[in-house]
Protein backbone atom coordinates (compact mmCIF):
# COMPACT_ATOMS: atom_id res chain seq x y z
CA UNK A 1 0.00 0.00 0.00
CA UNK A 2 2.66 2.09 0.95
CA UNK A 3 4.20 1.65 -2.08
CA UNK A 4 1.42 2.50 -4.21
CA UNK A 5 1.54 5.64 -1.74
CA UNK A 6 4.72 6.85 -3.36
CA UNK A 7 3.97 6.25 -6.86
CA UNK A 8 1.03 8.38 -6.57
CA UNK A 9 2.43 11.37 -4.39
CA UNK A 10 4.59 12.29 -7.26
CA UNK A 11 2.14 13.70 -9.29
CA UNK A 12 3.02 17.49 -8.23
CA UNK A 13 6.10 19.10 -7.51
CA UNK A 14 7.59 17.85 -4.08
CA UNK A 15 9.04 20.55 -1.57
CA UNK A 16 12.32 21.06 -2.32
CA UNK A 17 15.41 20.64 0.77
CA UNK A 18 14.07 21.59 4.11
CA UNK A 19 18.06 23.83 3.83
CA UNK A 20 16.70 25.69 1.39
CA UNK A 21 14.07 27.69 3.87
CA UNK A 22 16.79 28.93 5.58
CA UNK A 23 18.74 31.90 5.14
CA UNK A 24 22.38 31.37 3.81
CA UNK A 25 24.89 31.70 7.43
CA UNK A 26 26.86 34.97 5.96
CA UNK A 27 26.18 37.99 8.43
CA UNK A 28 25.64 40.37 5.11
CA UNK A 29 21.76 40.47 4.93
CA UNK A 30 22.47 41.44 1.06
CA UNK A 31 24.07 38.72 0.57
CA UNK A 32 21.28 36.58 2.27
CA UNK A 33 18.88 38.53 -0.08
CA UNK A 34 20.20 38.01 -3.01
CA UNK A 35 20.86 33.93 -2.43
CA UNK A 36 16.93 33.87 -0.94
CA UNK A 37 16.25 35.40 -4.19
CA UNK A 38 17.69 32.67 -6.49
CA UNK A 39 16.17 30.34 -4.82
CA UNK A 40 12.89 31.52 -4.31
CA UNK A 41 12.01 34.68 -6.74
CA UNK A 42 10.55 32.20 -9.81
CA UNK A 43 7.94 30.19 -7.23
CA UNK A 44 7.32 33.61 -5.99
CA UNK A 45 6.32 35.64 -9.07
CA UNK A 46 4.07 32.64 -10.57
CA UNK A 47 2.36 32.56 -7.22
CA UNK A 48 1.96 36.06 -7.45
CA UNK A 49 1.30 36.33 -11.59
CA UNK A 50 -1.31 33.09 -10.71
CA UNK A 51 -2.74 35.58 -7.89
CA UNK A 52 -3.15 39.06 -9.92
CA UNK A 53 -2.70 38.04 -13.56
CA UNK A 54 -0.87 41.13 -13.61
CA UNK A 55 2.74 40.76 -15.26
CA UNK A 56 4.32 44.58 -13.58
CA UNK A 57 2.66 44.05 -10.37
CA UNK A 58 3.37 40.27 -9.79
CA UNK A 59 6.93 41.52 -10.35
CA UNK A 60 6.85 44.48 -8.15
CA UNK A 61 5.32 42.44 -5.42
CA UNK A 62 8.21 40.42 -5.76
CA UNK A 63 10.38 42.95 -5.96
CA UNK A 64 9.19 44.83 -2.54
CA UNK A 65 8.65 41.47 -0.62
CA UNK A 66 12.95 41.01 -1.08
CA UNK A 67 13.17 44.59 -0.25
CA UNK A 68 11.20 43.88 3.38
CA UNK A 69 13.20 41.28 3.87
CA UNK A 70 16.52 43.10 3.67
CA UNK A 71 14.75 45.73 6.15
CA UNK A 72 13.86 42.76 8.42
CA UNK A 73 17.11 41.61 8.36
CA UNK A 74 19.30 44.79 8.41
CA UNK A 75 16.95 45.48 11.55
CA UNK A 76 18.43 42.61 13.54
CA UNK A 77 14.99 40.41 13.33
CA UNK A 78 15.52 36.90 12.06
CA UNK A 79 13.10 34.83 9.17
CA UNK A 80 12.63 31.30 10.46
CA UNK A 81 10.52 29.72 7.62
CA UNK A 82 11.67 32.25 5.01
CA UNK A 83 9.19 30.51 2.35
CA UNK A 84 5.68 31.27 3.96
CA UNK A 85 7.37 34.61 5.38
CA UNK A 86 7.70 35.65 1.55
CA UNK A 87 4.48 34.86 0.61
CA UNK A 88 2.75 36.54 3.18
CA UNK A 89 4.41 39.44 2.28
CA UNK A 90 3.55 39.29 -1.13
CA UNK A 91 -0.03 38.33 -0.55
CA UNK A 92 0.11 41.76 2.05
CA UNK A 93 1.15 43.59 -0.93
CA UNK A 94 -1.07 42.81 -3.27
CA UNK A 95 -3.59 43.68 -0.77
CA UNK A 96 -2.44 47.11 -0.66
CA UNK A 97 -1.94 47.43 -4.26
CA UNK A 98 -5.67 45.92 -5.08
CA UNK A 99 -6.65 48.54 -1.91
CA UNK A 100 -5.62 51.64 -3.64
CA UNK A 101 -6.27 50.57 -7.32
CA UNK A 102 -9.82 50.44 -5.79
CA UNK A 103 -9.36 53.90 -4.34
CA UNK A 104 -7.79 55.30 -7.74
CA UNK A 105 -11.65 53.55 -9.60
CA UNK A 106 -13.58 55.23 -6.68
CA UNK A 107 -12.09 58.86 -7.88
CA UNK A 108 -12.06 57.93 -11.51
CA UNK A 109 -15.02 55.72 -12.10
CA UNK A 110 -13.61 54.36 -14.85
CA UNK A 111 -10.85 51.89 -14.10
CA UNK A 112 -13.65 50.19 -12.02
CA UNK A 113 -15.58 49.88 -15.18
CA UNK A 114 -13.20 47.89 -16.75
CA UNK A 115 -12.26 45.75 -14.13
CA UNK A 116 -16.24 44.59 -14.16
CA UNK A 117 -16.01 44.30 -18.21
CA UNK A 118 -12.69 41.76 -17.17
CA UNK A 119 -14.81 39.88 -14.35
CA UNK A 120 -18.01 39.42 -16.03
CA UNK A 121 -15.86 37.87 -19.51
CA UNK A 122 -16.87 34.32 -20.10
CA UNK A 123 -13.96 31.81 -18.95
CA UNK A 124 -11.60 30.95 -21.97
CA UNK A 125 -10.29 27.51 -20.78
CA UNK A 126 -10.66 25.00 -18.78
CA UNK A 127 -7.94 26.84 -16.29
CA UNK A 128 -10.08 29.91 -16.25
CA UNK A 129 -13.36 27.61 -15.02
CA UNK A 130 -11.73 25.99 -12.38
CA UNK A 131 -10.20 29.55 -10.96
CA UNK A 132 -13.63 30.89 -11.25
CA UNK A 133 -15.25 28.00 -9.01
CA UNK A 134 -12.80 27.89 -6.55
CA UNK A 135 -12.67 30.20 -3.49
CA UNK A 136 -9.89 32.82 -2.97
CA UNK A 137 -8.21 30.56 -0.19
CA UNK A 138 -9.06 27.12 -2.28
CA UNK A 139 -7.63 28.72 -5.20
CA UNK A 140 -4.19 30.41 -3.42
CA UNK A 141 -3.72 26.34 -1.24
CA UNK A 142 -4.04 24.93 -4.67
CA UNK A 143 -1.73 27.54 -6.38
CA UNK A 144 1.26 27.04 -3.49
CA UNK A 145 0.43 23.04 -3.72
CA UNK A 146 0.99 22.90 -7.69
CA UNK A 147 4.50 25.09 -6.81
CA UNK A 148 5.50 22.34 -4.31
CA UNK A 149 4.88 23.78 -1.28
CA UNK A 150 3.88 21.20 2.12
CA UNK A 151 1.13 21.76 3.48
CA UNK A 152 2.83 22.95 6.72
CA UNK A 153 3.63 26.04 4.33
CA UNK A 154 0.86 26.83 3.12
CA UNK A 155 -0.65 26.84 6.42
CA UNK A 156 1.99 29.20 7.82
CA UNK A 157 1.39 31.25 4.66
CA UNK A 158 -1.91 31.93 4.65
CA UNK A 159 -2.38 31.68 8.57
CA UNK A 160 -4.84 28.51 8.85
CA UNK A 161 -4.37 24.91 9.88
CA UNK A 162 -2.47 22.11 8.67
CA UNK A 163 -5.69 20.42 8.66
CA UNK A 164 -7.46 23.01 7.36
CA UNK A 165 -5.26 23.35 4.45
CA UNK A 166 -6.21 19.46 3.94
CA UNK A 167 -9.76 20.41 3.67
CA UNK A 168 -9.27 23.54 1.12
CA UNK A 169 -7.36 21.17 -1.03
CA UNK A 170 -9.98 18.06 -0.90
CA UNK A 171 -13.00 20.29 -1.48
CA UNK A 172 -11.07 22.12 -4.53
CA UNK A 173 -10.39 18.70 -5.84
CA UNK A 174 -13.86 18.03 -6.21
CA UNK A 175 -14.77 21.29 -7.82
CA UNK A 176 -11.89 20.03 -10.24
CA UNK A 177 -13.24 16.62 -10.96
CA UNK A 178 -16.78 18.28 -11.15
CA UNK A 179 -14.91 20.81 -14.05
CA UNK A 180 -13.37 17.67 -15.81
CA UNK A 181 -16.48 15.28 -15.95
CA UNK A 182 -18.37 17.95 -17.55
CA UNK A 183 -15.87 18.35 -20.00
CA UNK A 184 -16.59 17.18 -23.50
CA UNK B 1 -26.82 23.13 0.23
CA UNK B 2 -23.13 23.85 1.60
CA UNK B 3 -24.57 22.80 5.18
CA UNK B 4 -26.17 19.47 3.94
CA UNK B 5 -22.22 18.69 1.89
CA UNK B 6 -20.62 20.02 5.75
CA UNK B 7 -23.47 17.20 7.61
CA UNK B 8 -22.93 14.41 4.81
CA UNK B 9 -18.29 14.91 5.50
CA UNK B 10 -19.08 14.90 9.58
CA UNK B 11 -21.50 11.68 9.20
CA UNK B 12 -18.51 10.02 7.41
CA UNK B 13 -16.08 10.21 10.02
CA UNK B 14 -18.04 10.40 12.36
CA UNK B 15 -19.02 6.05 11.18
CA UNK B 16 -15.27 6.02 11.26
CA UNK B 17 -14.00 6.57 7.93
CA UNK B 18 -12.01 9.51 7.11
CA UNK B 19 -12.59 12.67 5.68
CA UNK B 20 -11.68 13.66 2.56
CA UNK B 21 -9.00 15.90 3.77
CA UNK B 22 -7.27 13.34 5.56
CA UNK B 23 -7.22 10.46 2.35
CA UNK B 24 -5.61 13.85 0.70
CA UNK B 25 -3.43 14.41 3.13
CA UNK B 26 -2.37 10.86 3.45
CA UNK B 27 -1.90 10.27 -0.45
CA UNK B 28 0.06 13.04 -0.47
CA UNK B 29 2.25 12.06 2.62
CA UNK B 30 1.30 14.66 4.34
CA UNK B 31 -0.83 13.04 7.32
CA UNK B 32 0.85 12.85 10.48
CA UNK B 33 2.84 9.21 11.18
CA UNK B 34 -0.14 8.09 13.24
CA UNK B 35 -2.81 8.99 11.18
CA UNK B 36 -1.36 7.75 8.19
CA UNK B 37 -1.20 3.86 9.45
CA UNK B 38 -4.96 4.37 10.16
CA UNK B 39 -6.07 5.20 7.42
CA UNK B 40 -3.62 2.79 5.66
CA UNK B 41 -5.04 0.11 7.05
CA UNK B 42 -8.79 1.59 6.84
CA UNK B 43 -7.93 2.22 2.89
CA UNK B 44 -7.34 -1.69 3.11
CA UNK B 45 -10.40 -2.50 3.91
CA UNK B 46 -13.52 -0.13 2.83
CA UNK B 47 -14.09 -0.13 -1.18
CA UNK B 48 -16.01 2.95 -0.76
CA UNK B 49 -12.83 5.25 0.81
CA UNK B 50 -10.09 2.98 -1.42
CA UNK B 51 -12.20 4.37 -4.38
CA UNK B 52 -12.27 8.19 -3.01
CA UNK B 53 -8.58 7.65 -3.11
CA UNK B 54 -7.65 6.80 -6.73
CA UNK B 55 -10.22 9.07 -7.70
CA UNK B 56 -8.06 11.92 -5.97
CA UNK B 57 -4.85 10.44 -6.84
CA UNK B 58 -6.17 10.83 -10.53
CA UNK B 59 -7.69 14.31 -9.91
CA UNK B 60 -3.80 15.01 -8.84
CA UNK B 61 -2.79 13.55 -11.47
CA UNK B 62 -4.78 15.84 -13.93
CA UNK B 63 -3.88 18.95 -11.75
CA UNK B 64 -0.40 18.58 -12.77
CA UNK B 65 -1.24 18.51 -16.22
CA UNK B 66 -3.15 22.46 -15.88
CA UNK B 67 -1.74 25.34 -16.39
CA UNK B 68 -3.17 27.05 -13.28
CA UNK B 69 0.20 29.09 -12.62
CA UNK B 70 1.78 30.78 -14.81
CA UNK B 71 5.58 30.10 -16.17
CA UNK B 72 8.30 33.18 -15.56
CA UNK B 73 9.44 33.12 -18.74
CA UNK B 74 13.33 32.91 -19.92
CA UNK B 75 16.10 35.20 -18.46
CA UNK B 76 13.37 36.34 -15.87
CA UNK B 77 15.35 36.06 -12.98
CA UNK B 78 18.64 37.55 -14.07
CA UNK B 79 16.67 40.60 -15.22
CA UNK B 80 15.02 40.75 -12.06
CA UNK B 81 18.15 39.92 -9.85
CA UNK B 82 20.07 42.86 -11.44
CA UNK B 83 16.60 45.37 -10.86
CA UNK B 84 16.55 44.06 -7.34
CA UNK B 85 20.80 44.70 -6.74
CA UNK B 86 20.20 48.21 -7.85
CA UNK B 87 17.32 48.69 -5.40
CA UNK B 88 19.79 47.13 -2.67
CA UNK B 89 22.03 49.38 -3.02
CA UNK B 90 20.06 52.28 -3.08
CA UNK B 91 18.65 50.87 0.27
CA UNK B 92 21.99 50.51 1.67
CA UNK B 93 22.63 54.46 0.81
CA UNK B 94 19.13 55.61 2.04
CA UNK B 95 17.63 56.53 -0.90
CA UNK B 96 14.53 55.20 -2.64
CA UNK B 97 15.39 52.74 -5.68
CA UNK B 98 16.82 53.74 -8.35
CA UNK B 99 13.93 52.96 -10.99
CA UNK B 100 11.55 54.16 -8.72
CA UNK B 101 13.36 57.88 -8.14
CA UNK B 102 13.73 57.74 -12.32
CA UNK B 103 9.78 57.00 -12.51
CA UNK B 104 9.00 59.55 -10.05
CA UNK B 105 10.51 62.14 -11.91
CA UNK B 106 8.77 61.25 -15.21
CA UNK B 107 5.82 61.45 -13.58
CA UNK B 108 6.72 64.68 -12.13
CA UNK B 109 7.04 65.98 -15.83
CA UNK B 110 4.43 64.31 -17.07
CA UNK B 111 1.24 65.46 -14.74
CA UNK B 112 2.81 69.04 -15.25
CA UNK B 113 2.38 69.07 -18.67
CA UNK B 114 -0.72 67.73 -18.30
CA UNK B 115 -1.64 70.05 -15.69
CA UNK B 116 -0.91 73.26 -17.72
CA UNK B 117 -2.19 71.86 -20.86
CA UNK B 118 -5.86 70.78 -19.91
CA UNK B 119 -8.36 70.38 -16.71
CA UNK B 120 -7.00 69.24 -13.12
CA UNK B 121 -9.68 66.75 -13.49
CA UNK B 122 -8.61 65.25 -16.74
CA UNK B 123 -4.81 65.55 -16.15
CA UNK B 124 -5.72 63.40 -12.93
CA UNK B 125 -8.01 61.04 -14.82
CA UNK B 126 -4.78 60.94 -17.53
CA UNK B 127 -2.24 60.16 -15.00
CA UNK B 128 -4.33 57.45 -12.97
CA UNK B 129 -5.33 55.60 -16.71
CA UNK B 130 -1.48 55.82 -17.52
CA UNK B 131 0.11 55.12 -14.72
CA UNK B 132 -2.42 53.26 -11.98
CA UNK B 133 -1.12 53.02 -8.70
CA UNK B 134 1.37 55.78 -8.64
CA UNK B 135 -0.88 58.62 -9.84
CA UNK B 136 -2.40 58.81 -6.58
CA UNK B 137 1.09 59.79 -4.85
CA UNK B 138 2.06 62.05 -7.51
CA UNK B 139 -0.78 63.83 -7.22
CA UNK B 140 -0.16 64.66 -4.22
CA UNK B 141 3.32 65.01 -4.62
CA UNK B 142 3.38 67.84 -7.28
CA UNK B 143 0.70 69.68 -4.99
CA UNK B 144 -2.18 69.74 -7.69
CA UNK B 145 -4.39 68.27 -5.26
CA UNK B 146 -5.57 71.59 -3.42
CA UNK B 147 -6.64 72.97 -6.73
CA UNK B 148 -4.81 75.52 -9.36
CA UNK B 149 -4.91 75.13 -13.19
CA UNK B 150 -7.60 75.40 -15.61
CA UNK B 151 -10.63 74.10 -14.08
Amino acid sequence: MSEERDANSLALPQAPDVGSDALCESGDPAQQVQSAFHLHADTLYRFAMAECRDAELARDAVQESFLRLFRHLSGGKRVRHLRPWLVRVVLNVLRDEARRSLREAQVIGQLQASQDQMAAAEPSDLEDRIRQLLSARERQCIELRVLGYRYEEIADALGIRCGTVACLLSRAMRKLESVRRAQP
Amino acid sequence: MRVLGKLAEWWIVLRGHPGDGQILAYIEDEAPARAAVRIEAHLATCQRCAGRAAEMRQSLQALSGLRLVPESGEGWIEREAARLNMALAAEVRGQPAHSDAIADDLLRALLGRAYESCSRTRARETAALLLGSRAVEAVARTGMAGGGGRK
